[in-house]
């Protein structure tokens, strides 16, 4: 027998197919079998992380993002004046892109992260990492393709290598989309962004498919409520929308309101004194950088209450006392010393000021003493499934233990009832699996000494995004077909095929079909009986007998 | 739920578009490919972010899957190559954490120890195998791809794939031998 029939043989064999085997066939069986058997199966991936990934993937899709498909348009339509500069500028990029990628097989640096107050996100390669003020030294790094979210009482910078500057408001989320040291191209898919160009080449901030383009100025994004806002402090941008584009000058702001699934522009001039604190607060960093300031230059004193965030617990905010506190050489305000907390006492840190510095000098360092009282200030991430949840422990020298306090809806979480986790004081974060879509949960961080609670944080409540289910179908006479998916993280046990020919929203349990058992967040249903008219479908998620998310309606065949 | 052939075509020609499409062919794999980017890399985080680089991949690059090619076998290509990036980014192939990659079922507490041992002796057998041999035993034998999958996965006609599996197979059965290890009698079905 030849050895080619022989490997034929074997994978027939191995197969379980019948029939006699040669001896040398027979052997390598035995072989396989003791792989087989010696093999532990697959190991099930993280549910958490598998919704996850879908969920991205989903809201990644081309089909679902329009923005970044403009800002790759933008780049290949910069590529071909790059080649008509001449071949040795490409080798010199094709070069410098090899390096790069030698250096670091998950793409290059380009931009360092510095964090103004609370704990920021940053989602890199599909894994997301806290970063705080005193992590944002060794875990600050972003890349092309990371995002980077504030939460409500925070604000960051990004600081670019070739010295453009990006600010993130509280609540929001920034992804840098594409880089080279010429053309940086983000999209803000929530929440307010100030930009200070500082090299001349194309910078563009993309959101809800307006871009909005610089050279060289300084000028805000801010998205909100289906509107988009792009006031200009220093010199001129150009606004492009689907339907039309505009110049936007020095003082000015455009407007974006959608109407009637169209963009309507209004200009007006800025007014400063309705975000005083956030203008203030980029203002005061720009003159640090010795930027041309424009308009900002003639903004009023920086408010009272030192700039903070939106979302700074009250707490915070009244013991904050302005920007006459010194600042460290990264402008950060040195500790302001004892303080006398209740215990419902948050970071006593106030908010500005931070430089951003290549090389920065290490903080400085409380002295201990009789009157320190510790304290802990919270920030949680509210993108869904898992739930990441930062502390910032000050004056935690006496601290043992650091416990994460969790309840359901808005409600004060306290200990040990509500502990979910005790940890030791080193740790700064917790990634909550243990929460669905659509649920509201509160949190809080006790801190403890030999086992008792010496300070609990700030409360912050999140509201997790709520499932979406999916129905697609298609049908041909009395044959019908329908699919479904579900995006995020809900108990459920089986689906109802909810079916009406004059109801356009069949209802559960009135127009109940038929029952599909639950094997996956995804199933379909063939009718082969369907009504020769049209019929309505639509599909449930149910649990225990309860609906827990309805899909869209169909309309087959 | 397995998806019939025709209607994962139809998926595939959807992906291309439809998020939601390309949402319910990745339900279907994603767990196999976890569970093979896991057994090759041993690693839960690594896993993870292989299996995401899997799958961002295949979203950008579906529209560009040939038809009738077999997207299994095209999905496991990717990995295959996203595990190659993986070691080459870290210099070496590292320790295999088999003792954690044996004992994960949850039904092993009810084996002997010395099964246990056995077992973990035959998978390092195999980790020890050139990268060839070692990657088409696991596709075959453990991930149960089918000739024609395989060779999707490593570029080669079907033809071809008979003979490596066999070569792979004897490499195997040789190295068991020079072990001793001829059959797991208590436990070989």
């Amino acid at each position: 027998m030849s050895r080619k029939s022989t490997a034929q043989e074997l994978v027939r064999a191995a197969a379980g197919g019948a029939g006699p085997v040669s001896p040398d066939v027979s052997a390598l069986l035995e072989a396989v079998a003791v792989l087989k058997a010696a093999d532990g199966g697959h190991v099930a991936p993280d549910p958490a992380f598998a919704a996850s990934l879908r969920q991205r993937l989903i809201e990644e899709h081309p089909s679902a993002v329009a923005a970044p498909v403009k800002a790759e348009e933008r780049s290949r339509r910069r590529i071909w004046p790059t080649v008509a500069v001449g071949a040795t500028a490409l080798a010199a990029i094709a070069l410098a892109a090899i390096l790069f990628f030698v250096v670091s097989p998950a793409g290059p640096t380009v931009a360092r992260l510095t964090v103004q107050n609370g704990a920021v996100q940053v989602t890199s390669q599909g894994r997301t990492r806290p970063v705080t003020a005193s992590t944002d030294k060794k875990n600050g790094d972003v890349k092309a393709g990371d995002t980077v979210a504030t939460f409500s009482g925070s604000r960051a910078t990004l600081s670019f290598l070739n010295k453009d500057v990006t600010r993130l408001e509280a609540a929001s989320t920034m992804k840098v989309d594409s880089y080279d040291s010429r053309d940086v191209g983000l999209v803000l898919k929530s929440g307010k962004a100030y930009c200070r160009v500082v090299r001349h080449g194309d910078f563009t901030v993309s959101c809800n498919g307006v871009e909005v383009t610089a050279t060289g100025t300084a000028f805000g994004v801010d998205s909100h409520d289906g509107v988009v806002d792009s006031p200009v402090f220093e010199g001129t941008v150009k606004v492009v929308w689907p339907t039309g584009s505009r110049s936007v000058s020095q003082g000015k702001q455009l407007t974006l309101t959608k109407k009637n699934g169209r963009y309507v522009p209004t200009m007006k001039d800025i007014d400063p004194t309705a975000d005083l604190s956030w203008l203030a607060f980029n203002r005061d960093l720009d003159k640090r950088l010795k930027l041309p300031l424009g308009i900002l230059g003639a903004l009023g004193a920086t408010p009272p209450n030192g700039n903070l965030p939106p979302g700074t617990p009250p707490a915070q905010q009244s013991s904050s006392p302005g920007s006459s506190k010194p600042s460290d050489s990264r402008g950060r305000q040195s500790s302001p010393g004892p303080v006398a907390s209740s215990p419902t006492a948050t970071n006593p840190q106030p908010g500005p000021q931070p430089t951003p510095q290549p090389n920065p000098t290490p903080e400085p360092t409380p002295g201990p003493g009789p009157q320190v009282t510790p304290s802990v200030s919270l920030s949680v991430a509210s993108a869904g499934p898992p739930v990441v949840v930062s502390w910032s422990v000050q004056n935690g020298e006496s601290v043992t233990g650091v416990a994460v306090l969790k309840g359901a809806g808005v409600m004060d979480p306290s200990y040990p009832g509500n502990s979910v986790l005790t940890t030791s004081p080193a740790t700064s974060s917790y990634r909550d699996k243990d929460v669905e879509s659509g649920g509201t949960y509160s949190y809080r961080i006790a801190l403890l000494s030999d086992g008792s609670v010496v300070a609990y944080s700030n409360r912050q409540t999140v509201s997790t995004p709520p499932p979406q289910l999916s129905l697609d179908g298609k049908g041909q006479g009395t044959s019908v077909y329908i699919s479904w998916s579900l995006s995020g993280v809900v108990h459920i046990d089986s689906w109802a095929v909810l079916r009406s020919g004059n109801n356009p929203s069949p209802s559960f349990p009135t127009d109940q079909y038929a029952t599909v058992g639950y094997s996956g967040p995804s199933g379909s249903f063939s009718d082969s009986n369907a009504s020769p008219n049209r019929d309505y479908y639509r599909v449930a998620g149910l649990y225990q007998g309860r609906v827990i998310v309805k899909s869209n309606t169909v309309l087959l065949p | 739920m397995v998806i019939e052939p025709v209607e994962e075509a139809r998926l595939i020609e959807e992906a291309k578009r439809n998020a939601v499409a390309f949402a319910r062919l990745y339900d279907e794999y994603m767990p196999a490919v976890y569970g093979y980017v896991y057994r090759r890399v041993s690693i839960r985080d690594a896993a993870e972010d292989i299996t995401s680089s899997v799958f961002e991949k295949a979203m950008r690059g579906v529209g560009g899957l040939r038809e009738g090619a077999s997207f299994k076998g095209w999905l496991y290509r990717i990995a295959g190559n996203c595990i190659i990036d993986y070691y080459r980014a870290r210099g070496r192939h590292p320790e295999a954490e088999l003792e954690e990659a044996v004992a994960a079922p949850d039904d092993d507490s009810a084996r002997p120890i010395d099964e246990l041992e056995t077992r973990m002796a035959v998978m390092k057998l195999l980790d020890e195998l050139p990268e060839n041999h070692r990657e088409i035993l696991t596709l075959h034998y453990l991930e149960g791809l089918s000739v024609e999958e395989i060779a999707e996965v490593i570029g080669t006609r079907p033809q071809a794939c008979y003979m490596r599996i066999y070569r792979a197979t004897r490499a195997f059965s040789e190295e068991l031998a020079k072990k001793g290890i001829t059959r797991l009698d208590d436990y070989v079905a």
